[in-house]
């Protein structure tokens, strides 16, 4: 799976491109975890190019806040569709997870 | 109107066996009606393939392209004297397996060497136990090209059909099926579902055996069907979600339907093979995945042959109001599922766990 990067001072933007399935989720857990263990522990994923998330990529996902907020960092993720972000609901992750709606709101509540 | 001429082209077919049964004997009559009758009671032929012209009707209403291979299989299977069923594929492969009065059977050498010679035609064979029927499905043109095999109970094949039915019970389903066509004018039965002939041969209840069927849905413009067979491999999961999104988009779904469809066959998939196979047991027919689309709903069944697994009640139920801290990871995709599904059954079918999910394409956000 294609994962685009960028920073913002000291935040870390991730977009990952097309479904966040059981095959492609090890691909953006591997980078995530990666960079999170590299000590970039304020990280937000851009869901802009995502069109599709199952339980593994929510998995990954929630994976990802626990390690951040061990570390004292920030997780939030932005720009979702409204029927990922329907999944998140069912999920239960709207509650226990920041969603933003773009990436200015999350550099604003940060 | 597809639906209406077909439904009309049926009840024309049920009108020229009416007419066939004014002009010969009750017992001829039946003999068109029934899939299998008792001929001699120590002869060699003790049962015969019987009625093509009763048969091609029930195949071409249950073979045609609107309904789903399990729709067939469920039709075949409601016959008594059924053991046994298989749906091949234009190619001989076997894409549906169902079992009737027996647990489990297997195709034998002598039934792939009738299947390959069969060649579109009928025919049929006996074993000490059983009589197997070999058949095309009489489907329109458009339709799926299908090859059925059916295993019937020799065992009471042998009883005089004439004696048991008598004179009586005749006169009783000839009002039955006078009846059931007036019904069919005056309650404008044409347009609702139409109850099919069965392909069941029931001696006994011969009156019931018009009527039945009830696995048949009405045939809807819209309707439409997906089956796909896949190995208990992760890498499957791919093709899987290719074959839904082609079907999706044939159909024209609304991207939220989609998008639940797409989610659910890949959590139940994807638990079916973590946890219903041993490591190493790779079969490349292990999951069977049909859809149906009829009107705004849509049927949706997996089939697999692996061990006993109920995913609905066996997996962990999430605690989706715990803290992120000491939320679980993991158990969300039985919960999802549950949760855009309006309708979910499992079964365990033999050596198959069966789960039938049904989804509605409107259905208000969660």
């Amino acid at each position: 799976m294609e994962i685009d990067t960028a920073t913002h001072g000291d935040l870390l933007v991730v977009a990952p491109r097309g479904r966040l399935d059981t095959n492609t989720s090890p691909a953006l857990e591997k980078a995530l975890l990666e960079r999170i263990e590299g000590g970039e522990t304020q990280v937000t994923i851009d869901f802009s190019n995502i069109d599709y998330v199952s339980s593994a990529g929510l998995r990954i996902l929630l994976m990802a806040a626990k390690r951040t907020g061990a570390a004292g960092g920030h997780f939030s993720m932005h720009a979702m569709s409204p029927e990922i972000r329907e999944v998140f609901e069912i999920s239960g992750f709207l509650t226990i997870l920041k969603v933003y709606p773009d990436l200015a709101t999350v550099l604003a509540n940060r | 109107m597809k639906t209406f001429r077909s439904r009309l082209v049926l009840l024309g077919g049920a009108v020229a066996i009416f007419a066939v049964l004014l002009t010969t004997s009750f017992q001829t009559w039946h003999a068109r009606m029934e899939l299998i009758q008792a001929t001699e009671v120590q002869g060699e032929e003790i049962g015969r393939l019987l009625g093509q012209g009763a048969q091609a009707t029930i195949l071409a209403e249950t073979g045609g392209p609107q309904f789903s291979v399990h729709d067939l299989l469920d039709n075949l299977l409601s016959g008594e004297r059924v053991q046994a069923a298989w749906i091949m594929d234009g190619s001989g492969k076997v894409i549906a397996v169902g079992h009737g009065t027996v647990d489990s059977a297997e195709l034998t050498e002598l039934d792939r060497a009738k299947i390959a010679e069969v060649d579109g035609g009928t025919l049929s064979y006996f074993t000490d136990t059983a009589l197997t029927i070999v058949t095309p499905t009489t489907a329109p043109a458009d339709g799926p090209h299908w090859t059925v095999l059916l295993r019937v109970d020799r065992s009471d094949l042998d009883a005089s059909l004439w004696s048991e039915i008598g004179i009586g019970l005749g006169v009783l389903f000839v009002a039955a099926f006078i009846a059931f066509l007036v019904m069919s004018r005056v309650a404008g039965w044409l347009s609702a579902p139409l109850a099919a002939v069965s392909a069941d041969a029931t001696v006994s209840a011969p009156i019931a055996a018009p009527v039945t069927a009830p696995a048949l849905q009405p045939a809807a413009p819209s309707a439409a069907t997906l089956v796909v067979t896949a190995a208990n491999r992760m890498d499957e999961l791919g093709r899987l979600a290719a074959e839904i999104e082609r079907f999706a988009e044939d159909n024209e779904l609304p991207p939220r339907a989609a998008m639940h469809l797409d989610m659910s066959v890949e959590e139940i998939v994807s638990n079916v093979i973590k946890y219903g196979f041993e490591a190493g047991d790779i079969r490349e027919d292990a999951i069977e995945l049909s859809l149906s689309l009829t009107g705004d709903r849509l049927s949706i069944r997996i089939a697999d042959t692996g061990g006993a697994f109920d995913p609905l009640a066996d997996a962990p139920v999430p605690d989706i109001d715990a803290a992120v801290e000491d939320r679980p990871i993991g158990g969300l995709g039985v919960h999802i599922v549950k949760t855009v599904m309006v309708e979910l059954r499992y079964t365990r079918d033999g050596d198959r766990n069966v789960l039938d999910m049904v989804l509605e394409l409107s259905a208000p956000a969660a």
